[in-house]
């Protein structure tokens, strides 16, 4: 009675998108406040570029490429798919969609505002 | 041939019915039944309901006018906590639960949950909690600090009484039963349903319920945590909230907010199933984009994750920091969206039917949109400063709550009350009622938008009369009292609904879906058999299919042994794989409820000696529980009707109880995760680090701690694979490592960590030791379970499940304990005056 | 419900002593101009909304001139993200603007420190000025940044006029700026909920002339800022 490989596995693609966005979330948050503790803001690299942003741009553009990765794969999945989960193949892939677009929305400030003010 | 087929029909009526039902009498507390206790808990939620309904019209009197205030200032803030409280944890929560303990198996085709005695443990576990907290209020020590219990306001120098004690441990008493119904509803979705219901083909009220359990399981912990410590703070001394010690207030705004934005979605989710579920059947036509409303549930129930800090707006938190969150607060408008277009394309596709459910779906439309476009204004960073903390947040709540949650949950109970009772409503009351609370509710709270912007701040008990809000305050009193007569009619509709409502067959409503395929009101067991499911549940002929699961041609149209049977199917194909047995009616969920109320109680009334002692006393009811689990043979694939072969769960993998395990600990992480991330965020954040006494931990101790831990976590674990041939040795050398380890833990706590009161770093290094500590302690217990099952002939190769259980415990524990021993050493160096920082 | 809103407005007036929709400084303007815009665009969108509620009840047969993937990717997506992304940029660049930069001149910098209950103000620039107890003097037309702090519970610090509002949480001090363009007397209000004094928390904000100021102070003479 051994459980077969992959069971409820399109669960987990569901969620694998903004699992990502999440992970991302947490990041930027977290490098944010601890670049503030540790005063890189105060640590110009070029003109008002600071050490604090470029860190946090650095990162946003990482996890951008990681949630089209992820898109990529997904729709790979998809077109694979098995027929039973098609619907909901078809639903995490654009759940990934989803979650690169709620990447950009949420953290494109990184670029423009203050980090510790 | 049709009155032998009523025979059969009725014998087997009579059968089912005296192995599902409940006994008469005192017997009726023993009921585990999902129907019986998912009544309960609507009934009980429906009780509290009034209460915090009357606290609200107290509220409004108090405001009424600048010159009517009747209350004192202490009383007053009673009054609006325990308004606040009552609402969001012993109404909106346990009515949820409620709800999908009741409907939940009748919709997926099953005969009970997963956990029947753990519906029940919850239950008592949300009544005992919630009369402590009505308690207080009765001997007017209720908590007064405000709903969200902000500290330094809550901690003891402040609030020296016990009201913030009886918030923090009522609340998370009954948090104990959301985080059991959680498991339960998650388990039971995934491998309680008929067979060929697949994932793909569930009805979208299950695929709601599912994401909100998903939700609860991680958004309850933070707070549990947060209470934990906070409690621990008042009652013990270890700093964590006291910025005088290198603790910060903000730490609770953080985990409570962590819980708190998820638990709004958490309460809309469920009712925007129900609209999910009520639209297509008025319409007429099957949900339109039943997967486009999937992914958005989904994705609102990880956005709702990311929302928190725009309750903190104020505190001082970065720009950047915000506009995340800004930017999420936001963006969570766009799944919302999603399904209301998804709702208005199923209706104009249809053929909409309007009456009286589709009066509150009215209802629905026009406040909650409201109250979602004042929350996205809220989002806005700048508008939010002018508008925190006034009027104008109090009306956007209730326009949330009160639009997302309570008017579907009133057009639900007007659809399913006809399924409860079995009768028609006459409905000579309903569109009066609901023109009183929707009129009552707009004038209350539409004008205090205003009030707000006007400069009133929240939860004050009186203004001045030169500020102008009074006319303002009594257009919302009086609005506030038509509502209330609204909802009185309400409930005098549906009690005379019961009393005189004209009975009918089946399907009133001309629904597609599984719960109607039932006798009304529903036989304890459900269905006589149980349906196999060849298309999306929401299409389905209740009529047909209903006559032919009574007359026992379904799955196990039989019964044996006077067993409680239903089945298991595989998560994503929904394949038939087990048979599940399920645990008779018991006194042992209740007995385990009291043991744990004792715990509360102790701790309330600060007897602290008594507190060991209800913890064994709960862990000794909690082992009762496997008594009747268990088999001394290997029974292999039972005949389960319609052909097909069933093995029993216990000799499944992918048993119910495995996952609930595996959620369980998930739950349990999320705990864990909070507690390190709340330390780093002190050392972040908090005043008065570095520490200038950091507790001195040897390395070579906190290594010989950490092997133990591995050590114990690797060999129970590694039991699993000797069941059958003799895990006994190695069950009980992992027990022995973990007691050793458990031991190790104490004494770093208590002796590596002498100024656990003085300094927050302290504080932090013994929760964490602590937490380590009592894991291993239970792993140590689930090891000697395990070579007792063995002992006694119950684990075989083939019915290993207790000891697979146990191994998810030993990994959890081997992995967590190791981490939290680094973790403490890392936060040593970071935050002590010598070290790095 | 756009119109009772309005019509309610018209009835009680935008005005008061604590109206955050009564401006008296750029940072207060913008965010009551912030919200008549996001009204007007809520009245709009939640016609809209009902509009087609309305639609759908009554004539069905109109609304599936579009198709069901027009009704959810348009009416779900293609609406609000355009909406939701120019608020959002908008409501940023205002966030950004209302910051306590360093500006051209250096501030006046005062210590609010709230206590239960009632507030009490330092004029850190100005060491010899006692401390004064729930009425804050200010310069007009020139940047206050105000350091709030509490050495007991959360308090907030709030002058609905002036759009200024900041937590005052023991262990931290946060900084909010305040800017008046007229001189005047605004009144200011403990926002955050910090126990059964929290109604009466109440304190003034006199906005001066630099003369007045100074007086208001006690400083003798003229001084330049």
């Amino acid at each position: 009675m051994m459980r077969k490989p992959g069971e409820g596995t399109v669960l987990l693609l569901l969620v694998a998108g903004f699992t990502l966005w999440g992970i991302a979330f947490v990041q930027l948050y977290t490098f944010q406040a601890i670049g503030c503790r540790l005063g890189w803001d105060g640590i110009g690299i070029a003109g008002a570029f600071t050490l604090q942003r470029a860190v946090l741009v650095l990162s946003f553009i990482l996890w951008l490429a990681a949630h089209l990765a992820l898109w990529q794969w997904l729709r790979g999945r998809e077109e694979m798919g098995a027929q039973e989960g098609d619907t909901l193949h078809r639903a995490a892939a654009d759940l990934a969609v989803a979650a690169f677009g709620a990447a950009v929305f949420c953290f494109f400030a990184v670029f423009w505002l203050s980090p510790c003010l | 041939m049709n009155g032998e087929r009523n025979e059969t029909a009725l014998a087997l009526h009579r059968k089912l019915s005296e192995i599902w039902g409940t006994p008469p009498g005192l017997g009726k507390l023993s009921a585990v039944n999902h129907t019986a206790v998912g009544l309960r808990f609507i009934v009980t939620s429906g009780i509290f309901f009034a209460i915090g309904g009357l606290l609200a019209m107290l509220i409004r009197a108090q405001l009424a006018t600048s010159a009517s205030p009747f209350m004192e200032e202490g009383l007053y803030s009673q009054v609006f906590t325990m308004h606040g409280t009552i609402m969001m944890f012993l109404f909106a929560i346990p009515l949820i639960e409620g709800f999908a303990i009741y409907l939940l198996p009748k919709l997926l085709g099953a005969r009970d949950l997963a956990f029947p005695r753990l519906t029940a443990f919850g239950y008592w576990c949300y009544l005992f909690g919630g009369l402590m907290l009505i308690g207080a209020l009765a001997a007017g020590v209720a908590p007064d600090a405000g709903w969200f219990m902000y500290t330094p306001l809550s901690s003891s120098i402040h609030s020296p009484g016990i009201n913030s004690d009886v918030w923090l441990l009522g609340v998370t008493f009954v948090e104990i039963s959301a985080v059991c119904a959680a498991v339960e509803i998650v388990v039971s979705i995934l491998k309680l349903r008929a067979p060929g219901m697949s994932l793909a083909r569930m009805p979208i009220l299950a695929w709601y319920m599912l994401v909100v359990a998903g939700m609860m399981l991680f958004a309850f912990p933070p707070l549990i945590l947060g209470s934990i410590l906070l409690e621990v703070e008042r009652a013990f001394g270890l700093p964590f909230f006291d910025p005088e010690r290198g603790g910060d207030p903000l730490l609770w705004q953080h985990l409570f907010w962590l819980f708190g934005h998820p638990e709004v979605y958490i309460i809309f989710l469920p009712a925007a199933g129900v609209l999910s579920t009520l639209i297509p059947v008025f319409a007429g036509r099957p949900l339109i984009g039943y997967g486009a409303v999937v992914a958005a549930i989904i994705a609102m129930a990880f956005l709702s994750f990311g929302l928190w800090v725009h309750h903190m707006y104020m505190v001082g938190i970065s720009h950047l920091a915000m506009a995340f969150f800004s930017a999420a607060s936001a963006l969570v408008a766009v799944p919302t969206a999603i399904q209301i277009f998804s709702w208005l394309a199923t209706l104009t596709y249809g053929r909409p039917r309007f009456n009286v459910p589709m009066l509150y779906v009215f209802g629905f439309f026009f406040v909650f949109v409201i109250g979602g476009l004042t929350g996205v204004m809220l989002a806005m960073i700048p508008f939010d400063k002018q508008a925190h903390d006034t009027h104008f947040v109090v009306a956007h709540l209730h326009y949330v709550l009160i639009g997302g949650f309570v008017f579907p949950m009133l057009a639900a109970a007007y659809y399913w009350m006809p399924h409860m009772t079995g009768r028609f409503p006459v409905q000579h009351l309903s569109r009066a009622a609901f023109w009183l609370i929707f009129v009552g509710f707009n004038v209350t709270f539409l004008v205090m938008h205003l009030t707000g912007l006007l400069g009133m701040p929240r939860r004050v008990h009186t203004y001045a009369a030169e500020a102008g809000w009074d006319t303002l305050n009594l257009v919302s009193s009086i609005g506030g009292f038509v509502m209330t007569f609204g909802f009185a009619l309400v409930l005098l509709d549906f009690v005379l609904q019961y009393r005189y409502g004209r009975a009918f067959p089946r399907n009133p409503w001309k629904a597609a879906t599984l719960e109607w395929a039932m006798p009304l009101p529903p036989p304890v067991y459900n269905f006589a058999s149980l349906p196999s499911v060849d298309r999306r549940a929401d299409r389905i002929a209740p009529k047909e299919i209903g006559a032919h699961l009574a007359a026992g041609r379904g799955y196990l149209g039989f019964a044996r042994n006077g067993q409680m049977e239903t089945l298991g199917v595989s998560i994503t194909s929904g394949r038939l794989e087990q048979l599940i047995i399920l645990p008779n009616n018991t006194f042992l969920p209740l007995w385990t409820a009291l043991g744990t109320a004792s715990f509360f109680l102790a701790m309330l009334a600060k007897l602290y000696w008594a507190v060991p002692i209800a913890m064994l006393l709960v862990l000794f009811c909690a082992l009762g529980w496997t008594r009747v689990t268990g088999s001394q043979a290997d029974r292999g694939a039972l005949p389960v009707g319609a052909g097909e072969e069933a093995p029993p769960h216990a000799e499944c993998s992918g048993a119910p109880s495995w996952w609930a395990m595996v959620f369980t600990l998930a739950s349990n992480a999320t705990l864990y995760a909070s507690l390190l991330f709340g330390g780093l965020f002190l050392w972040t954040s908090a005043p008065g680090w570095p520490a200038e006494e950091p507790p001195g931990m040897s390395l070579s101790l906190s290594a010989l701690t950490a092997g133990m831990i591995a050590a114990g976590g690797v060999m129970g674990a590694a039991a699993v694979r000797r069941a059958g041939q003799g895990p006994r040795a190695l069950l009980l050398a992992s027990a022995a490592a973990h007691l050793a380890a458990t031991l190790l833990l104490g004494w770093m706590a208590l002796n590596g960590v002498p100024d656990r009161t003085g300094h927050a770093l302290s504080a932090v290094c013994f929760a964490v030791l602590f937490y380590a500590g009592f894991h291993t302690a239970l792993a140590a217990v689930f090891a000697l379970y395990g070579a007792w099952r063995d002992a006694t002939g119950l684990v075989s190769q083939r019915r290993n499940l207790d000891l697979r259980i146990g191994r998810l415990w030993h990994l959890y524990t081997a992995v967590t304990g190791v981490l939290g021993v680094a973790f403490v050493h890392l936060l040593i160096a970071m935050g002590s005056a010598g070290g790095a920082s | 419900m756009g119109g009772t809103l309005l019509g309610a407005l018209a009835l009680a007036g935008c005005s008061g002593d604590l109206s955050a929709l009564d401006p008296a400084g750029p940072a207060a303007r913008d965010i009551a101009r912030l919200w008549w815009a996001m009204l007007a665009g809520s009245v709009v969108l939640f016609l809209l909304v009902m509009g087609l509620f309305a639609l759908v009840m009554l004539r069905p047969e109109a609304g599936r001139r579009w198709s069901p993937r027009t009704w959810i990717a348009g009416g779900g997506i293609l609406m609000p993200v355009p909406i939701l992304f120019v608020l959002v940029v908008f409501a940023f660049a205002q966030g950004e603007q209302h910051l306590p930069w360093r500006g051209e001149h250096n501030p006046v910098r005062i210590e609010a420190r709230a206590h239960m209950w009632f507030w009490e103000f330092h004029y850190l620039d100005y060491p010899e000025v006692q401390p004064m107890v729930d009425v804050l003097h200010i310069p007009a037309n020139y940047d206050v940044d105000v350091i709030a702090t509490s050495d007991n519970v959360i308090h907030g610090f709030w002058v609905p006029r002036l759009g200024g509002k900041i937590d005052a949480t023991p262990g931290h001090e946060t900084l909010v700026r305040l800017y008046a363009d007229r001189t005047g007397s605004f009144g200011g209000i403990c926002a955050e909920y910090c126990g059964t004094g929290h109604a009466g928390m109440t304190f003034r904000v006199e906005a001066h002339t630099p003369a007045e100021f100074r007086a208001a102070l006690g400083l003798a003479g003229e001084e330049a800022e």
